[in-house]
């Protein structure tokens, strides 16, 4: 029985002679199997003037392989009752199903055949068709959302020209027209290789069997030339960034962009935690503040994103009719000051913990995200058992080490402050 | 390794032998108050996913007040009779625990999902913010700002825009046409009076229902400890309110809602079909397979064959009453009209042939196959059968539900589509650039021209 809302998973690891890694973690609560594949290529690998194209690459591999018609992958595993998709984020590009657990061949099938089978069924047509599905996931997602637009510019800000993390993952619109099939190609030849690939399997199976399959589906597949790696290299000191861009909306919104720990390295629990001290709960510091007592904002969130090399923080606010950009700016930093002169509590410390343990339970309840963070641990750091290195980690966390965090990382010397504001107040509305 | 075996890439592989699916049964009993306790022991992860489930949801808002119900939801934990708002929320963030809400027409769900370590603690509170909550005159009118404005900052979406509009479209004042959550108007109007009542009124124990899933006591131990924490929670509610069948739409409604863009945001629906009644498996099907899927008829045409849209999905929202039946997506602001078009000669198709084969299979293994996959985690189980209680569902429901869905034929699925998928029926809403597409989309009918509060408006 496990304690103190502790979870361990056995994981067993085994390579095949081609290089793919295969992760297996047994769990026979229900009869279900996620496949999770993920490949060690992302937005920080694309070329300059190819922004984008890892994304629109992704949609391109649910699009047949040699033998896999056309739009048949969501149609097979749908048919089979089970749920599927793809994402791409800064440092990788994951696959994954979650099956019932009599069906795990059919994703094995169609993974290792989109990855040892792409090239043939690869068409002009099917791109130009992918990339106006990604344009409109684009306008959808990001141009026609209020603040959509916050986050690219705020890597744009805090990254400099040519840095691997400057530019979003969903691509700029002539980025994603220059396109060709050459550069799908190129891309697929030098990064979708099983040399960088993770394979988990999680669920109803059983380890020995795993192997034998991974290695039947995808052992004939060969070894690639050895996939380049591209480190964002941490961004020095500097001075703060700011900058203020007008949108179609109502009410001002801040956010406060801050270098800080990667995934896996010193500092990133307690940043998480201190963002949950900070923003999760109504007791949270700045929800407290910013929501309850002064009643300036309608919202306010604080959230670490877990990147593979420099990682990035933001504070978000949202102003309540009638306030300004700056007053939110104002009473977030001061709260910052309050957080990095050392005023977090050891019960502001425990609950804190208490509800970052809590989440890490939920999310590694399901295969499909509990696969996620396994291949994530073994794609940034070549540890899957880090998963279970997380829940220590995260209980561990106390309130030094959380005003040290603070102090070394959400500092001036590390951040870029982006308003957006209503059109109608600025320059943009005249 | 051993050597490969020869492997034929040109088939998908058969899948093995059916798992054994071993439904969560839950085992239940009755608290002296009358609360009745479903509770499934899911111990594979130290958490617990409790669910409190009362039948009766925003169709109990006075018209006036709409908004009622969610507000006094929200209230629950904004001060009680022990304890300031303050320190409710001190004490619920420090126990680690997950609170939420769920308020729909049709019921009121209260959520708390915690560790084990901390059940005791999240029991009390629980039973603390639903059975004694003080409803302060200065909290509830905070909770009451916040509400105008998160109403005041969804207009800044075109997506809910258009969602709320449609609803208006649809079910004119019957009040399914209106979120559950109220409108500017209404929710001015709440005071902590109001609330007061409304949780005098139908916070009861007695017809609630608390659902508990995931790593708790046997029975036996359970009910002494809920006994303790519920125990001092009395009293019956109000009956329902007899939900009435919304009006059927006569003729095409047609609005555009002039939103500057690059894309349009498009809703088409009707008045859908009611959750107990006997078609409502046929039309799952029939949804799954005209826009409910990923490979449904409408995203293969709009996404996949045209790259008008990066999605376009349909979806019976299943109620007392016959709820929405909606079409959805956003598309590139040139082909607004176009789209429009595409999805009603979709419709007509649905109506006008059966479908095929492998469509009825793919459908039927979609909503069947995928059981196992439906009870994985404790917030999927205890979700599933909280929606048992809600619609009153049998206790061997799941058992039932592969069938159900496996009796349906070709015919059936013709046949709901003509019953549900009459274009001419239906509400349009469009929100985007509309000069681009006025034209056209008034070759469709009488157009109107709304502003994004719904009201009439000059383009």
């Amino acid at each position: 029985m496990p304690e103190k809302g502790v979870v361990h998973f056995e994981l067993q690891e085994r390579s095949l002679d081609n290089g793919l890694r295969v992760i297996v973690q047994e769990d026979d609560t229900a009869p279900v199997v996620s496949v999770h594949i993920m490949y060690h290529v992302g937005s920080k690998h694309e070329r300059r003037g190819r922004t984008g194209f890892a994304h629109l690459f992704e949609h391109l591999m649910f699009q047949g392989s040699e033998h896999v018609p056309n739009e048949a992958h969501f149609r097979l595993i749908q048919d089979a009752g089970g749920t599927l998709n793809g994402s791409t984020w800064f440092d990788r590009t994951n696959y994954f199903e979650t099956l019932p657990s009599n069906e795990i061949e059919l994703g094995l099938w169609l993974e290792s055949d989109r990855l040892g089978w792409f090239e043939s069924a690869i068409t002009q047509e099917k791109l130009d068709n992918q990339r106006d599905v990604v344009k409109n996931e684009r306008r959808q997602s990001y141009e026609n959302r209020p603040y959509g637009l916050a986050v690219e510019t705020i890597l744009r800000m805090a990254y400099p020209e040519g840095h691997p993390y400057h530019h979003p993952t969903i691509g700029y619109m002539e980025d994603l027209d220059a396109a060709s099939l050459d550069d799908v190609r190129e891309f697929f030849r030098t990064f979708y290789t099983p040399d960088n690939a993770v394979l988990v399997l999680a669920g109803a199976l059983e380890a020995e069997r795993g192997y034998e399959l991974a290695d039947r589906y995808f052992g004939e597949i060969p070894r690639g030339p050895g996939a380049p790696q591209a480190t964002a290299p941490t961004v020095p000191l500097g001075s703060e960034v700011r900058e203020t861009i007008y949108d179609n909306v109502q009410f001002p919104r801040v956010y406060i962009f801050h270098h800080s720990p990667a995934f896996g390295q010193p500092g990133f629990e307690a940043a998480d935690v201190l963002c949950s001290v900070l923003s999760d709960g109504k007791s949270s510091r700045l929800y407290r503040k910013l929501v309850y007592e002064d009643r300036i904002a309608q919202d306010v969130s604080a959230q670490v994103w877990p990147t593979e090399d420099c990682g990035l923080s933001f504070i978000v606010a949202t102003a309540r009719p009638g306030i300004e950009a700056k007053t939110l700016e104002s009473a977030i930093l001061e709260m910052l000051d309050d957080v990095r002169g050392g005023t977090i509590t050891q019960r502001e410390a425990e609950g804190g913990v208490n509800r970052a343990t809590r989440e890490l339970v939920n999310a590694f309840d399901g295969v499909g995200s509990r696969s996620d963070a396994i291949a994530t641990s073994a794609t940034f750091l070549g540890r899957p058992e880090y998963v279970n290195e997380l829940f220590p980690r995260v209980q561990a966390v106390t309130s030094e080490a959380m005003v040290q965090v603070a102090n070394e990382w959400l500092v001036p010397e590390r951040r870029a402050t982006l308003y957006i504001l209503p059109e109608s107040s600025g320059e943009a509305g005249k | 390794m051993a050597p490969r075996a020869s492997l034929d890439r040109s088939k998908r592989p058969k899948a093995g032998p059916l798992p054994k699916i071993v439904l969560p049964a839950f085992k239940r009993f009755r608290l002296s108050n009358g609360l009745t306790v479903l509770t499934v022991r899911h111990d594979d992860m130290p958490e617990v996913s409790a669910r409190l489930v009362l039948p009766f949801g925003a169709y109990e808002d006075a018209r006036q007040h709409a908004g009622t119900g969610l507000l006094t939801a929200r209230a629950l934990t904004e001060g009680t009779a022990e304890r300031s708002a303050g320190e409710v929320a001190e004490w619920l963030d420090y126990l680690g625990a997950r609170f939420s809400l769920d308020v729909d027409h049709d019921a009121t769900v209260v959520s708390l999902h915690f560790l084990t370590q901390v059940m005791d603690g999240a029991f009390d509170l629980l039973a603390e913010v639903v059975a004694r909550p003080a409803f302060d005159a200065a909290e509830v009118g905070r909770l009451r700002d916040e509400r105008l404005d998160e109403i005041a900052s969804g207009l800044d979406e075109p997506r809910i825009v258009a969602s709320l509009r449609l609803g208006e479209a649809t079910f004119g004042s019957h009040p399914y046409g209106m979120r559950a959550g109220g409108v500017e108007e209404t929710v001015r109007e709440i005071d902590a009076d109001v609330l007061s009542d409304f949780h005098s009124r139908f916070y009861r124990p007695s017809g609630a229902t608390l659902i508990l899933v995931g790593d708790v006591p046997e029975p036996d131990e359970l009910e002494a400890r809920l006994e303790d924490a519920f125990g001092t929670w009395h009293g019956d509610p109000d009956p329902a309110t007899e939900v009435e069948e919304p009006e059927a739409i006569e003729e095409r409604r047609l609005w555009a809602v002039p939103w500057p863009g690059p894309q349009s945001e498009i809703r088409l629906g009707g008045i859908g079909i009611a959750r107990l009644d006997p078609d409502y498996y046929a039309t799952l099907i029939m949804n799954a397979i005209f826009g409910g899927l990923f490979s449904s008829r409408i995203n293969m045409n709009l996404r996949e064959d045209k790259g008008w849209t990066y999605g376009v999905s349909s979806r019976f929202d299943a109620r007392r009453r016959s709820g929405p039946f909606f079409v959805a997506t956003a598309v590139d602001a040139a082909v607004s009209a176009d789209a429009v078009d595409e999805i009603i000669g979709e419709m007509q198709r649905m109506k006008s042939e059966p479908p095929g084969d492998e469509e009825m299979e793919l459908a039927v293994n979609a909503v069947t196959l995928s059981l196992p996959r439906l009870f994985e985690t404790v917030d999927q189980v205890s979700g599933r059968i909280a929606h048992q209680v809600v619609y009153g569902l049998p206790d061997d429901y799941w058992e039932t539900y592969v069938d159900r869905f496996r009796a349906v034929t070709a015919a059936d699925v013709q046949r709901v589509a003509g019953r549900f998928l009459d274009s001419d029926r239906s509400a349009v809403v469009v929100v985007g650039p509309v000069e681009g597409f006025r034209a056209q989309l008034e070759d469709l009918g009488p157009l109107q021209i709304r502003d994004i509060h719904g009201r009439p408006a000059d383009a």
